[in-house]
C-alpha cells in the first residue's frame, strides 16, 4: 500500500451522500477531491450493492463491483433515516456537514421532515443538492426513471444506433454519469458563492433528462428543428469526415480514422507513401478507382459530399496495417487516429497507466487484487485520488457516531439493537 | 421574479478554449456569473464560429448554433499571441484574472511564453486549467483526436451496439459534454482551496480519462473476470423487460425499464397483459433473462398499437419506468419539462432571430441562470483594453494598427 497523498482541495468539506445509482457518481468525484464524503446507507444496505456486475463467490453486500467503483473514496455508515431517532441523529450530521446529496421522490425528504427547509433549521449554511429524474417541478416531477429512460427522455438515445435498428442505449449508464456530474460541478459552484457571501444555505436542484440533454448539443440542435424544421435521425457513427470513422485493421482490431480538413495534404502524402510501397493501392495516384488526388477532393465540402467513397480509401488504408503501428504511424503524421479500445485495451494502455489513471488495490470481501478507473485530472498543489476503496456496510459507524457525534458506546449499542444503525 | 444569485460573480478568467468541450466549460462559468474573456485571433479564430447550423436569415454578424450553446454570456477579445507584444499584453491580463483555460495539445501556451510556470510569476494565485486530448504528460501526450477519436480511446464505442455487429459507436460526441462538468468540478475546488489558503495551482485534464472514467466498473470488472463482455445491446443484466420498443406511428419507440416484481406485476397490469404475470416463461427476473427474446416480442405486440407519448403516460400511472424515445422535435414542441425549464431563447446580434438554446442543467434555489447571446469576434476588444487594462487611446489604437488586436 502507498502512502496516502497529500489533501485534496475539499479536505474541509463534509458531504452527506444518500444517493441511490442516478446520484452516485457525484459523491465519488468529491471524494477523490479530498472531501469527507459519508455515505448513508438503510441498516441492510442499499439497492447500489445489489448491482451487477457481482464478483462471483462473494455475497452481498459486499460483491458488488458496481458499488465497489461508485463508492471508492467514502466513508460508510448504516442509519434508517425513517425512525425517529435515526432522523434525530441524521441532523446531527447535518449539523457538521456543508452538503446533503440525495436521490429521493420529490417532497419524500420533505415528507420525513428532512428535507432542505428543516435541515436549514438545523445548518443555515447548508448545501442540499437533489437529484431526480426531471427535477423538482412540472407535470413529470414525479415519473419514475431509470438511466435507459433518461437516455431516452433527454434526446441522447434517438441519436445512437444505424438506420433501421432500434436507437440504442449509450452503455455504461451515461445518463446517471451526466447527473451526477451537474450535481457534483453545481454544488462546488454553490459552495464557492456561498463561502464568497460568507454563509448561507442553498438548493441545488439536478434533472437527469436536462442533464444528459447536454450531449444532443451539437448533432440534435434544438435549431435545426425550429430554424429548419429538420429532425436529426439514426446515421450510425458520422465522424468529422462525413462519414463512416470506425475501421476495422488487419488484426481485426478497430479504429477510429479522421482526417480533419486541414489536414488533408497530409493525408493525401501518406497515400503517395503507400503507393510507392504497395502501387495501385486504392486512392492512391493512378489506382484504378476515383483518385484523390484528383482537383474537386481539394474542397472540404466536396469531401463531405462523397464521403462514402473517402471512407472505403480509408478502409483500404486501415486493412493493410495492424491496429497499433496504424495508430502511432497516423499520430506521427498528425492525423486523428485513436484505437477503438475496449476495456482491457484500457486496463493495458500505457498512457493511462503511465498517468496514474489506473488503481490497484486489493478488494477486501474478496482478497483479490483488482484494477478500477481513477481521476480524470491531477492538480499541482492539493492532488486528486482514490484515498480509499468502498466501504463494508456500516464499516465507520462507530467512527462516526461515537467518534465525530461523540456518542458513548452503549447508545451505539443500543441504536444497533434498536435496529437504527 | 428576482435576478438569479450570481454565485462566481467577481470571478474573472482568460479563456483561450475552443471548439467544443472546452467553451462548454467556460460557458458554465460565464453562464453562473464569471466574467469570462474569450481569446481569439483573426488567423486563429475559434473553428466553431465557421462549423455549425446556420439561420437562413443570418448576416455576416450572426452566429450559427452550436457556437451560440457553447458562448452565452461570454465576452470575446482578439489577441495576437504569435507577436512579442500579444503576449505582453496576455500577462497583463492574466494579472487581473483568477483562472486561466485551455484545451490546446502539446506545449503551445509554454511556447507562447504562457505556461503554468510563467504565469504564476505574473499572477502567484492564478489557477491554471489546460484540457489536452491525453493530458500533458505521458508517451502519448501529444496525440490529437476530436470527439471522434477521444470516445474510441475511452472505451464508449466499444460498449454500444448489437453483439455479432460491426461497431455502430456512440453517436453524440458524449465526453465532449461530460468533460465540461468533470472540468469545472475540478476548478469549483482548486478555487475553494484558493479562497481558504491563497494558494492558486496547475490543473491538468485529460479528455482520455474523462472518457475512461465514465465506464462505471467496467475496468474493475475485467479485472475480475478477465472478459471482454459483448456490446449489451438495449438490455441490462439487473432490468427485464429492458429496451427501446417500437410504438405507432413511424419511427417511434418507447424505452422501458423493469426491475423487481413489483415492477413487474404493475407493468403487466398496465398494458393489460394479466397472462404475462402468470407465464412460467417470465416468472422471475432469471426467467425472464432467460427468455428475453419472447417477452420483448409479446411487449411489442401491444407497444406497437399504442401512441408513443400515450402509452408512457398509462405506464407512468402505473409506477412503471418508461419514457417516450424523443427526437429533438418531441423535446421542442412536446415535452413539458423542457419546454417549460430547459430551452432559453436568445436573440441574434441583429435581433432578426432567435436561437433556441440549452440552459444550464442545473437550479440553484429555483433559478437557472438567464442566457445573453454569444460575443461577435472582437467585441469586447475595447472595453477589455481600455477598460480593465486602462489603456489610453493611442495605445490602443496603436496595437490595432500593428495588428496585436486583429
Amino acid at each position: 500500500m502507498t502512502a496516502l497523498p497529500a489533501d485534496g482541495p475539499l479536505a474541509d468539506v463534509r458531504v452527506l451522500d444518500l444517493a441511490t445509482e442516478m446520484g452516485v457518481f457525484a459523491g465519488r468525484l468529491l471524494a477523490e477531491l479530498g472531501a469527507d464524503v459519508i455515505r448513508i446507507e438503510p441498516p441492510g444496505g442499499d439497492a447500489v450493492r445489489e448491482r451487477s456486475p457481482l464478483l462471483e463467490g462473494v455475497a452481498a453486500p459486499s460483491g458488488s463491483l458496481y458499488h465497489e467503483h461508485f463508492n471508492a473514496g467514502k466513508r460508510g455508515v448504516t442509519l434508517d433515516i425513517h425512525s425517529p431517532r435515526g432522523g434525530a441523529l441524521l441532523c446531527r450530521l447535518v449539523e457538521t456537514a456543508d452538503v446533503v446529496l440525495e436521490t429521493f421522490a420529490p417532497g419524500e425528504m420533505d415528507a420525513l421532515g428532512l428535507g432542505f427547509e428543516a435541515l436549514r433549521e438545523v445548518n443555515p449554511d447548508l448545501l442540499y443538492t437533489t437529484i431526480t429524474p426531471f427535477g423538482q417541478q412540472g407535470p413529470m416531477r414525479d415519473y419514475r426513471a431509470s438511466d435507459l429512460t433518461g437516455a431516452a427522455s433527454s434526446g441522447v438515445m434517438w441519436l445512437n444506433g444505424f438506420p433501421g435498428d432500434p436507437p440504442n442505449q449509450p452503455g455504461a449508464e451515461q445518463a446517471y454519469h451526466m447527473a451526477s456530474l451537474v450535481a457534483a460541478s453545481t454544488t462546488l459552484i454553490a459552495l464557492l458563492g456561498r463561502d464568497r457571501d460568507g454563509g448561507g444555505g442553498h438548493r441545488i436542484d439536478i434533472s437527469m433528462q436536462e442533464a444528459a440533454s447536454m450531449a444532443t448539443l451539437q448533432h440534435s440542435s434544438a435549431n435545426s428543428y425550429t430554424w429548419l424544421g429538420n429532425v436529426p435521425a439514426r446515421r450510425g457513427l458520422v465522424g468529422l469526415n462525413g462519414g463512416r470513422s470506425i475501421f476495422q485493421c488487419a488484426d481485426e482490431l478497430w479504429i477510429s480514422f479522421i482526417v480533419p480538413p486541414y489536414r488533408w495534404d497530409e493525408f493525401l502524402q501518406w497515400l503517395r507513401d503507400e503507393a510507392a510501397e504497395a502501387p495501385g493501392s486504392a486512392g492512391s495516384p493512378g489506382s484504378p478507382e476515383p483518385t484523390l488526388f484528383e482537383e474537386p477532393w481539394r474542397d472540404p465540402a466536396y469531401r463531405i459530399a462523397h464521403a462514402e467513397q473517402l471512407a472505403a480509401v480509408i478502409g483500404a488504408l486501415a486493412s493493410r496495417y495492424e491496429r497499433s503501428a496504424l495508430w502511432h504511424e497516423g499520430q506521427r503524421r498528425r492525423l486523428l487516429l485513436m484505437p477503438v479500445n475496449t476495456v482491457a485495451d484500457i486496463a493495458e494502455d500505457e498512457q493511462l497507466r503511465e498517468r496514474g489513471f489506473l488503481d490497484r488495490f486489493e478488494h477486501a470481501a474478496s482478497g483479490r487484487t483488482l484494477t478500477d478507473t481513477g481521476v480524470a485530472y491531477s492538480l499541482s498543489a492539493t492532488p486528486a485520488a482514490v484515498r480509499r476503496r468502498a466501504p463494508q456496510l456500516g464499516e465507520h459507524s462507530d467512527e462516526v457516531f461515537a467518534g465525530l457525534l461523540a456518542l458513548d458506546e452503549g447508545e451505539v449499542e443500543q441504536l444497533r439493537i434498536e435496529g437504527v444503525l | 421574479m428576482n435576478e438569479p444569485w450570481q454565485p462566481l460573480s467577481g470571478l474573472r478568467v482568460l479563456d483561450f478554449f475552443w471548439l467544443i468541450a472546452g467553451p462548454s466549460t467556460s460557458r458554465v462559468l460565464s453562464d453562473y456569473g464569471a466574467e469570462v474573456l474569450k481569446v481569439e485571433t483573426a488567423t486563429r479564430m475559434d473553428q466553431i464560429r465557421q462549423a455549425g447550423l446556420w439561420h437562413p436569415a443570418s448576416t455576416a454578424g450572426s452566429a450559427n448554433a452550436v457556437f451560440t450553446d457553447c458562448n452565452t454570456n461570454k465576452q470575446s477579445i482578439t489577441l495576437d499571441l504569435n507577436k512579442a507584444e500579444g503576449v505582453e499584453i496576455a500577462k497583463r491580463l492574466v494579472a487581473e484574472c483568477d483562472v486561466v483555460t485551455n484545451n490546446f495539445t502539446g506545449e503551445r501556451m509554454d511556447r507562447w511564453g504562457l505556461g503554468y510556470a510563467d504565469l504564476a510569476t505574473v499572477k502567484p494565485d492564478i489557477i491554471m486549467l489546460t484540457m489536452p486530448v491525453m493530458g500533458t504528460t505521458g508517451p502519448y501526450r501529444n496525440y490529437g483526436a476530436n470527439g471522434n477519436g477521444v470516445i474510441a480511446f475511452g472505451g464508449l464505442d466499444s460498449n454500444m451496439g448489437f453483439p455479432g455487429r460491426e461497431p455502430v459507436g456512440m453517436a453524440p460526441l458524449y465526453s465532449d459534454f461530460a468533460a465540461p462538468y468533470f472540468a469545472i468540478t475540478t476548478l469549483m475546488a482548486a478555487l475553494h482551496h484558493r479562497q481558504r489558503t491563497g494558494e492558486g495551482q496547475f490543473i491538468d485534464l485529460s479528455q482520455a480519462q474523462v472518457a475512461a472514467g465514465l465506464l462505471g466498473a467496467g475496468v474493475l470488472e475485467h479485472s475480475a473476470t478477465a472478459v471482454v463482455p459483448p456490446p449489451p445491446g438495449n438490455r441490462s443484466p439487473d432490468y427485464c423487460p429492458h429496451g427501446a420498443f417500437r410504438c405507432d406511428g413511424d419511427d417511434r419507440w418507447l424505452a422501458l425499464a423493469v426491475r423487481g416484481e413489483d415492477q413487474w406485476r404493475r407493468f403487466c397490469a398496465a398494458i393489460d397483459r394479466p397472462g404475462l404475470a402468470t407465464d412460467e416463461r417470465f416468472a422471475t427476473h432469471e426467467a425472464r433473462k432467460g427468455n428475453e427474446d419472447e417477452l420483448d416480442g409479446a411487449i411489442e405486440q401491444w407497444t406497437s398499437t399504442q401512441p408513443a407519448w400515450t402509452a408512457v403516460r398509462g405506464l407512468q400511472v402505473a409506477g412503471v419506468a418508461a419514457a417516450v424515445v424523443s427526437n429533438i422535435e418531441d423535446l421542442v414542441t412536446l415535452d413539458p419539462q423542457m419546454r417549460q425549464f430547459h430551452w432559453q431563447d436568445v436573440e441574434d446580434a441583429d435581433g432578426a432571430f432567435a436561437h433556441t438554446v440549452h440552459g444550464q442543467p442545473s437550479r440553484i434555489d429555483g433559478q437557472t441562470p438567464q442566457l445573453r447571446r454569444a460575443p461577435g469576434m472582437g467585441e469586447h476588444n475595447e472595453q477589455v483594453y481600455r477598460g480593465l487594462l486602462g489603456l489610453s487611446e493611442d495605445e490602443y489604437v496603436q496595437l490595432l494598427v500593428d495588428e496585436v488586436i486583429n
